[in-house]
């Protein structure tokens, strides 16, 4: 606001106030009609009764996170619509899970979590492994998504890091520990209404009103950036993206989760084959964006201030505001997932297994665990070196533990217990190996250029083949 | 070319403004249900 007169500054702080206000009674108000868990059932599944548009909605706001907006803008302006084939891949994921997996999931009986699933294939070692890798995965990306809402939040309001992350993690933590997955997917519905509908009218406002010429400009600069882009490609560059969108991010537990409490098998399936849908559109737009931001923003601009930078040199403080609605409901969707499925985990993978619970005790544990992954995740957060970083070394870990072991037990007829446990812990070591120890041994840094997913992937399915070849079918169990 | 491109954008985001209208529907239907049955 430096450099305008003061009543137009006075005029701005008080719309901007009144913008955030209201959003923020918004969501009170929609957190608070969502009603709070009164069983386990309805903390971890909503009871399984969540109709199509709501799991739809969940699933797309839980993964347009900061990545998929932010990043996806910082993309299109330095690659133009070179992400936009990558995206596709992506797309073609949920539609495949939605098609292949989603239904046989939702069809299991007293699975909560994606560990039950694997519990109830593999025995009991496989379920406490996988609860602990799920809980540890939502963990970190919970820390990585309080990161970047400090850094809207900061870099908006000039506030210290710290009080950022404290007020992105707490308004969060606040109501999934109250409405469990229920309110985590009203929240995650209305949050997705809200970035979903203004961050396209910001983009048409600025393309109409502030572009540069409407069709041969941005034209030109579409073809330009996607030559750049391309030509700075290399083979396993894109063998690596194409695989971590493929597989990185596949039946993640927030996801799992609302597979598994859709109203029916139908829903779970068409959720996610809309969902994939949907993404392929919603890149478009980012892309779009980043390729618009050419003609205004200056080309040696970070990636991920790019979207920043646009809406600052274009529209008004009040725009700005907006802006940050959009990103908070962005992060915070995504968020709340995450929270809730870390809980859900720990509760019903790694505690139950062990310890016999009443349905009040597992609801207590589960918001008990919610408060705990928040707070955990928010110290986190002041240490996660960057949010794509953070990202992708997430997905590297996750696709090569849980995947294999998940997508044989659900196709194979009697899979092998020692199949999935050795898949599980050589998928894990092999990614830790390449993430964590090659880049810094020196002897193996010529092997830091490849993406980690690909050979702990590799391993984990070499495992899984051998443990089903040299393990025994598992015992039937008399009751 | 151009009119292709064009034609891409604009259709993409009127698809994902009436997702979300339609998701805010169901919302609102959900969240009258959950009025209704306290």
């Amino acid at each position: 606001v430096r450099g305008y007169p003061v009543g137009t500054v006075i005029v701005q702080v008080v719309v901007t106030v009144m913008i955030l206000s209201v959003y923020g009674a918004m969501l009170t108000w929609v957190a608070l009609r969502a009603r709070a868990a009164r069983r386990f059932e309805d903390f971890s599944l909503a009871g399984r009764a969540l109709p199509l548009p709501l799991i739809f909605g969940s699933l797309a706001a839980t993964y347009v996170g900061p990545g998929f907006s932010v990043g996806f803008v910082g993309k299109g302006f330095n690659s133009g619509y070179l992400f936009l084939g990558i995206g596709l891949v992506y797309a073609l994921q949920n539609i495949l899970v939605g098609w292949l997996v989603a239904p046989r999931l939702r069809s299991l009986k007293d699975c909560h979590t994606l560990g039950d699933v694997i519990g109830q294939k593999y025995k009991k070692t496989s379920h406490v492994t996988a609860g602990i890798i799920s809980v540890i995965l939502c963990s970190s990306l919970a820390a990585v998504m309080i990161k970047a809402g400090g850094v809207v939040v900061t870099d908006i309001f000039d506030l210290p890091n710290w009080s950022a992350v404290v007020i992105v993690a707490g308004v969060t933590t606040l109501y999934t520990t109250f409405g469990g997955l229920r309110a985590s997917v009203i929240t995650d519905a209305f949050q997705f209404a809200t970035f979903a509908l203004l961050l396209p009218v910001l983009f048409l406002w600025i393309w109409i009103f502030r572009g540069s010429g409407m069709e041969g400009a941005f034209i030109q600069q579409a073809v330009h950036a996607t030559q750049e882009g391309y030509r700075d490609l290399t083979w396993i560059d894109l063998l690596g993206l194409v695989t971590a969108f493929l597989l990185g991010e596949t039946l993640i537990p927030p996801y799992a989760n609302r597979a598994l409490a859709s109203r029916s098998t139908q829903i779970s399936r068409n959720g996610f084959i809309l969902a994939g849908g949907f993404s392929v559109f919603w890149f478009m737009v980012m892309l779009s964006m980043g390729i618009l931001a050419r003609g205004i923003v200056q080309p040696q601009t970070n990636e991920d201030a790019v979207l920043l930078t646009l809406v600052r040199r274009t529209l008004s403080i009040e725009c700005y505001a907006l802006l940050l609605v959009v990103l908070v409901s962005i992060i915070m969707s995504s968020l709340d997932s995450l929270l809730n499925a870390g809980a859900v985990s720990l509760a019903e993978d790694v505690v139950k297994p062990f310890v016999s619970l009443s349905d009040h005790q597992s609801l207590q544990i589960g918001r008990c665990a919610t408060v705990c992954i928040a707070g955990t995740a928010a110290l986190g957060a002041l240490i996660v070196p960057g949010i794509i970083d953070g990202l992708i070394q997430c997905y590297s870990l996750w696709a090569p533990a849980i995947l294999p072991a998940l997508i044989f037990g659900l196709w194979i007829r009697k899979p092998r217990p020692l199949a999935g446990m050795l898949s599980m812990i050589t998928g894990l070591m092999v990614a830790i190996f390449f993430l964590f120890m090659v880049p810094r041994v020196a002897a193996v840094q010529s092997l830091a250029k490849i993406p980690a997913i690909l050979p702990a992937l590799g391993a984990a399915l070499v495992a899984y083949m051998a443990g089903h070849i040299l393990g025994s079918p598992p015992q039937e169990e008399s009751s | 070319m151009n009119v292709i491109v064009i034609t891409l954008v604009v259709v993409s985001v009127v698809l994902v403004v009436a997702s979300a209208l339609w998701v805010l529907k169901a919302l609102f239907k959900e969240l009258s249900k959950s009025r209704s049955r306290s």
